[in-house]
């Protein structure tokens, strides 16, 4: 569950969130609509707490930004899955490595990484491919090494920013239909997008963001 | 966490940067080495004035007019004075022959009577070398009848010391210059490999890991700078002993602990330059 109540953040050149409410039920798919600078991103460096509020404060999980600490941080960020226009994956590791970091990073046992890496590329249906380096997939193959890593520690939520801006039409949906079926399974998504079309037609709630006030 | 997981990428590390690794390890080892040079110079130097104060001896002379029995009773005197370790008595007979061994003349024969007075060779216990002691115990045996004069060669232990002293503050004062040189040396390669890898530490960050678990690895990369500087620094100073030995015949290399401290001062270096990049380079939001 996240929840921002009356939540603003200015950075130091200006722009911002002003007065924001969102409310992310457990297991909602919600869309976070506007064009490019509107504060889409800005809302979700909130929830991975990049940035904390300026005024207001948020929940998040059980967690309130006013009483966390630099410390909490990392660890709340285990439990918050993240997906990233340029993918950002390692260039250096291949699909399995680069699924497996984000477990490394957590300190997990090395037979329970391999088990789970497995089981979450065979669920992104990149089984096949774990062998070869980013550098070697299609833009679609890449996004689905990212949401493999964004799963594999088991989030309450997924926080998708413009994750198919990248993409081909095919390659779009695809990526969407699979983001659908994780949130089948019950973990919450929050898709940033400027594609109101794309929002709209996949029948989950939008929220549109401008100039960073919340519109609907 | 995993144990291995930040050794691994601090190998990784350095095998990412090779030349600059080089540069790095092969300064670090000259500069550890020429400490190491100035330690063992030091080292040796200080063994040699402790055996030469070993060596040196009071003389005690005696007045003309003292028996030989009463020699022996300042004598049983002068052993019961804390400090002393052994008081030799050279007779006024002893003394003359003595110089004819060393001059080859005697005397007696010459000036018609042997002016050389009776003396005692007086040696101190090794903890009793001191400045403040020596001259405690010259006091006291100045004050017993019979004695003429008392010598004791302070200067020239005084004047080793001073030197070895100077010695001593030039190697500490080029030690602490080069391994300040080392440390900002390690942090800027430890600075590299910390820009090389901004991306990787980005996601890091984003996927949860903590400062700690980013920042070993290029801790481990420091310890191992350090630790190959002082191994072939530890190299390089085997290699000069060895040839001095060689050619001069003396072994300058005894003590071992200067060759550990060479490896352990390396190790710590190379963990203080990491440390310092860390702070500098790894300070963004976590």
């Amino acid at each position: 569950m996240i929840r921002f109540f009356n939540v603003s953040f200015y950075y130091p050149r200006g722009s911002g969130v002003k007065n924001v409410n969102l409310f992310l039920r457990n297991g909602e798919f919600l869309f976070l609509v506007g064009p490019s600078g509107a504060g889409k991103s800005t809302v979700l460096k909130l929830i991975y707490l990049e940035e904390f509020p300026t005024r207001g404060h948020i929940l998040l999980n059980g967690y309130n930004t006013q009483e966390i600490t630099q410390r909490d941080v990392p660890h709340i960020r285990r439990k918050i899955g993240m997906i990233f226009q340029d993918f950002k994956l390692l260039r250096d590791r291949n699909v399995f490595e680069n699924v497996a970091f984000a477990m490394e990073v957590i300190g997990a046992r090395r037979s329970k990484i391999n088990k789970r890496v497995l089981e979450v590329l065979r669920d992104v249906g990149l089984s096949h491919k774990k062998l070869k380096m980013p550098g070697e997939l299609s833009g679609g193959e890449q996004q689905r090494v990212a949401i493999a890593r964004a799963i594999v520690n088991e989030p309450f939520v997924i926080l998708a920013d413009e994750p198919t801006g990248n993409l081909d039409e095919e390659n779009r949906d695809e990526i969407l239909s699979l983001l659908k079926k994780i949130n089948n399974q019950g973990t919450s998504i929050i898709m940033a997008t400027h594609n109101f079309e794309m929002a709209k037609q996949s029948g989950c709630r939008v929220v549109r963001i401008e100039n960073g006030v919340i519109l609907s | 966490m995993s144990f291995w997981y930040p050794i691994r990428e601090g190998f990784s590390n350095l095998r990412r940067s090779r030349s600059s690794i080089w540069v790095s390890v092969f300064t670090i080892s000259l500069s550890l080495w020429l400490v190491g040079l100035f330690l063992i110079g030091a080292w040796n130097g200080w063994q040699f004035l402790q055996k030469l104060k070993d060596k040196l001896e009071l003389e005690v002379f005696l007045m003309d007019t003292v028996q030989t029995q009463d020699a022996y009773n300042i004598r049983k005197i002068i052993l019961d004075i804390p400090g002393i370790d052994s008081v030799q008595f050279i007779s006024k007979y002893a003394a003359m022959k003595k110089f004819e061994k060393e001059f080859g003349e005697n005397i007696e024969n010459i000036l018609g009577e042997n002016p050389l007075p009776a003396s005692f060779k007086i040696r101190f216990k090794k903890s009793y070398h001191s400045k403040e002691n020596v001259q405690k115990i010259i006091g006291q045996i100045k004050n017993l009848p019979g004695i003429e004069d008392v010598s004791y060669r302070y200067d020239l232990l005084k004047i080793i010391e001073k030197y070895l002293k100077i010695f001593f503050g030039i190697g500490v004062f080029l030690g602490t210059i080069i391994g300040f040189l080392s440390i900002l040396l390690i942090a800027n390669t430890v600075r590299m490999a910390i820009i090389s890898r901004r991306e990787e530490i980005q996601i890091m960050r984003l996927i949860g890991a903590t400062p700690a678990f980013i920042q070993r690895p290029f801790l481990v990369q420091g310890f191992l700078l350090g630790l190959f500087g002082g191994v072939l620094s530890v190299l390089f100073l085997g290699l000069v002993a060895w040839i001095v030995t060689r050619w001069l015949g003396i072994n300058i290399l005894n003590e071992k602990e200067i060759l550990a401290f060479i490896l352990v001062w390396g190790i710590v270096l190379g963990i203080t330059g990491s440390w310092r990049a860390i702070r500098l380079y790894l300070k963004e939001k976590i």
